[in-house]
């Protein structure tokens, strides 16, 4: 019968293909992400639904409806093909090698989970919805648990080549991440890996939003595994394999709901009593039938995501999550408009940390408050925003922050620059310095004569707030130059362009 | 003995380098009077052609390429690669100009010719947007990366009065000749960016200098390692809202190099062209003071081409 498992070589080819894919999108910088988002996130169910909430229909946000008319014909085929999430589980499972047994529904629990992660999703916090959407949690592995690892052993073999003389290759600068999100995302590792351990894949079953709203679609999927319960002799060789935890060999029942659709079992039955065909053909008692309490439910369900959809621009105008940080407000990237839109559509998939050339673009745990965990900002003390570059907009799967052409972000303003005169050197240490205004984009930041000297002076009209001045301003211990984040983006007026000084030099002048 | 003396700092600070560099000087020594010319210039001022045909004028007065790159030697070339704009915003040196040296230093015999700054934009688009990296490349330089700290070596400067110490990048440290070429342009806090200041792209920590007498510094690392030759590209000049510009309206076309081996004097003869008084500029009076350079034009012999 081995040879006979087609469905599950596909799933294993195809698991394979998207892992490599994925390794490349969340490990290359720049060139590729921009295009492997397009590709690999468009059909990534959670974020592209939020994209869809956020911008709306579009063929950029439309990836989840294929993915609901796949579960709706195959079942939760999205679970073990193109989840990353669910990838790295089956890595997990596949090393493991553990005998499975069935697991109970907990379907108060995981329905309620759900509901609230809807609520608190409603009521503008990402924390729950960003932690557990699996596409964000895997990318906040890679970036920050994979990629500094992978970039170590790059950077050390690239120094043995600069070392013999060869420049050819470059080393990539590492991420200084938050240590608390680095510890955090680390916790969240261990904890899937014990969960895999002992569990299997329950997360998807359980924890994962994308993974329970799909199975409300698979429960009345076309195609499924079915058992035959003439044929079964309950030898529970099926239950043994199945990484879900969905096979209940006592009762010989497959809970369609909660199969991920990885057709481990296929082959397993020693009397060939599993197949995988139409739902109405086989048995009606195959599946784990509805009752009117489930059906209730399942309107509430839906009509709340239908409030999700509709509710939306209700919450626009809510008042401003609470900051912890000296800053009145953060930075938060071109394109996500302001702090609320940005933190009510951000999933904290680290992708545009991942493809921020600059590292400006840094996670925090906490600087949007409740609003969201892991979700980034723009912090001036590790790089600042280059006036040429909009790869973060380009690479946001949710919408987050939208795509906004260069020239429309070189008038956005994201911050608004600030000087402290009784920091800055000119006026402390009454020496030359004009760092700030060097590495202004826009001249927001000019010098003027001050005794003998130039001093800085800002002109906020025209900032954009990149932030290259608190940057490299070098004052010690604190900043003379600072942007205060926009709460709401703004646009900047366009700098004046002076007349050129022309100059007819005929000769030499001395 | 000022030659001498910048001999002997040479050898202090890089030992491998040292022995060649000893050579290379000492034959630069016999070549200014064996030269079939006559006496040599210590400066050459070029006007109105293309930048690497204005090179190619100023290098013939100065003997060649030659006289400056010996066979099998490695050289560093230091343009000005500082912003992520491109060639016409005169932020960055003339790409052409960059390119036409790394062709020459291999004409000469170069074993290998390296070009880095040390940018102030993301590095990559910046080597990318300035072309400096395409033509440089066309000729075969190798692009050093100067991105990292982990590229640059603690190095003492000799009587530093503000800066005593600087981290210096590897590729100067390890190459047998230093070619610097600035080009010059307006500067908020330093007036004007010229030879003294494009050193301001082989350090790491730039801050420390901003921090502590930016002028003071400059002229503190102009005894540090001195270039072999200095290659001032004023073809386009931005004359306001330096070193970065906003617009193209901030550049002037002036068609005009200045070549010297003595950054001093290539630095007061570019202000001079720019239009400033070079007395005006802290720098390069602290420089001159501390005889790093001369810059009483009318001491040095001065060769004027116009193309």
């Amino acid at each position: 019968m081995k040879d006979r498992n087609i469905l599950k070589r596909i799933r294993i080819i195809l698991s394979l293909f998207m892992s490599l894919l994925f390794i490349v999108l969340f490990l290359d910088i720049g060139s590729f992400s921009s295009l492997g988002v397009k590709v690999l996130a468009w059909f990534q169910a959670g974020t592209s639904f939020l994209k869809f909430l956020t911008l709306g229909i579009g063929f950029g946000s439309c990836g989840f409806i294929l993915v609901f008319f796949l579960t709706f014909l195959f079942g939760r085929v999205y679970c073990s093909g193109f989840c990353p999430f669910g990838l790295l589980q089956d890595l997990f499972v596949f090393l493991f090698k553990r005998k499975l047994k069935y697991i109970k529904p907990y379907n108060g629990f995981r329905y309620l989970f759900l509901v609230i992660i809807i609520v608190s999703v409603l009521s503008g916090s990402m924390i729950l919805f960003g932690l557990f959407e699996p596409f964000s949690a895997s990318g906040r592995i890679s970036v920050n648990l994979v990629k500094p690892v992978l970039l170590s052993v790059h950077n050390s073999f690239i120094s043995f080549l600069e070392y013999r003389g060869i420049y050819d290759f470059d080393k990539i600068s590492l991420h200084l991440l938050d240590p608390g999100v680095l510890f955090l995302t680390f916790l969240f590792f261990i904890g899937i890996g014990i969960l895999c351990f002992f569990f299997s894949r329950l997360y998807c079953n359980l924890l994962c939003p994308v993974g329970i709203s799909l199975g409300l679609i698979s429960r009345y999927s076309l195609f499924r595994i079915k058992i035959e319960k003439e044929r079964c002799t309950g030898c529970g060789a099926c239950e043994k394999i199945c990484k879900a935890g969905c096979i209940d060999n006592r009762n010989r029942k497959i809970d369609p709901d909660r199969c991920v659709a990885c057709f481990n079992c296929l082959d397993r039955c020693p009397v060939a009593a599993l197949t995988y065909g139409r739902a109405s053909s086989g048995l009606k008692t195959a599946g784990n039938g509805l009752d009117a309490s489930r059906r209730g439910f399942l309107i509430f369900l839906f009509s709340s995501l239908l409030l999700l959809f509709k509710s939306f621009p209700l919450w626009a105008g809510q008042a401003l999550p609470f900051l912890k940080i000296r800053k009145k407000y953060p930075v938060t990237p071109p394109g996500s408009q302001g702090i609320s839109r940005f933190t009510r559509h951000c999933t904290g998939c680290h992708l545009c940390v991942n493809a921020c050339p600059t590292r400006v673009i840094t996670p925090s745990l906490f600087s949007y408050g409740t609003s969201g965990l892991f979700q980034p900002h723009l912090d001036y003390s590790r790089g600042f925003c280059e006036y040429e570059c909009n790869l973060c907009s380009r690479v946001c799967p949710t919408g987050a922050i939208q795509p906004i052409p260069l020239e429309k972000k070189k008038q956005t303003q994201i911050g608004n620059v600030n000087l402290v005169k009784q920091n800055c050197i000119v006026y402390t240490s009454r020496t030359e310095c004009g760092a700030c205004s060097e590495h202004c984009p826009t001249k927001a930041v000019f010098l003027v004569p001050y005794k003998g000297l130039f001093g800085p002076e800002i002109n906020p009209q025209i900032c954009i707030g990149c932030g290259a001045c608190e940057n490299v301003c070098p004052t010690l211990p604190y900043k003379a130059i600072y942007v205060e984040g926009n709460p709401v983006h703004r646009r900047s007026l366009k700098p004046a362009e002076k007349k050129k000084r022309t100059k007819i030099n005929t000769g030499f002048p001395f | 003995m000022d030659r001498r003396e910048f001999l002997k700092k040479l050898f202090t600070y890089t030992a491998t380098a040292g022995t060649t560099l000893l050579l290379g000087g000492a034959e630069k020594l016999f070549s200014r009077d064996t030269n079939a010319r006559g006496l040599q210039p210590d400066l050459v001022a070029v006007k109105g052609g293309e930048a690497e045909d204005m090179f190619d004028a100023g290098m013939k007065a100065l003997g060649g390429m030659g006289s400056f790159v010996k066979k099998g030697q490695t050289v560093a070339v230091k343009p000005n690669i500082g912003w992520d704009v491109s060639p016409e915003l005169g932020a960055n040196t003339n790409p052409k100009l960059v390119g036409r040296i790394v062709k020459r230093c291999y004409e000469a015999g170069a074993k290998k010719v390296i070009v880095f700054d040390h940018t102030c934009n993301y590095w990559k688009n910046t080597y990318k947007s300035s072309a400096i990296e395409y033509y440089a490349k066309q000729e075969k330089a190798q692009m050093a990366p100067a991105h990292l700290e982990g590229y640059y070596q603690n190095v003492t400067v000799p009587d530093g009065k503000e800066l005593k110490q600087a981290k210096v990048h590897e590729a100067i440290l390890s190459s047998d000749v230093f070619i610097n070429v600035p080009v010059l342009k307006d500067h908020g806090s330093a007036r004007l960016t010229s030879s003294m200041k494009n050193l301001m792209g082989i350090v790491w920590d730039r801050g420390y200098w901003h921090r502590n007498d930016l002028h003071q510094c400059i002229a503190d690392f102009a005894a540090c390692r001195k270039p072999d030759l200095n290659v001032v590209d004023a073809y386009r000049v931005m004359l306001g809202n330096g070193p970065r510009g906003v617009s193209a309206s901030d550049v002037t076309l002036m068609k005009t190099q200045i070549i010297s081996r003595d950054m001093v004097a290539a630095d007061t003869a570019a202000a001079k062209v720019f239009g400033v008084e070079p007395s005006g500029i802290e720098y390069i009076r602290i420089a001159a003071a501390r005889k790093l350079g001369e810059m009483d034009l009318n001491k040095l012999n001065i060769e004027r081409i116009t193309l």
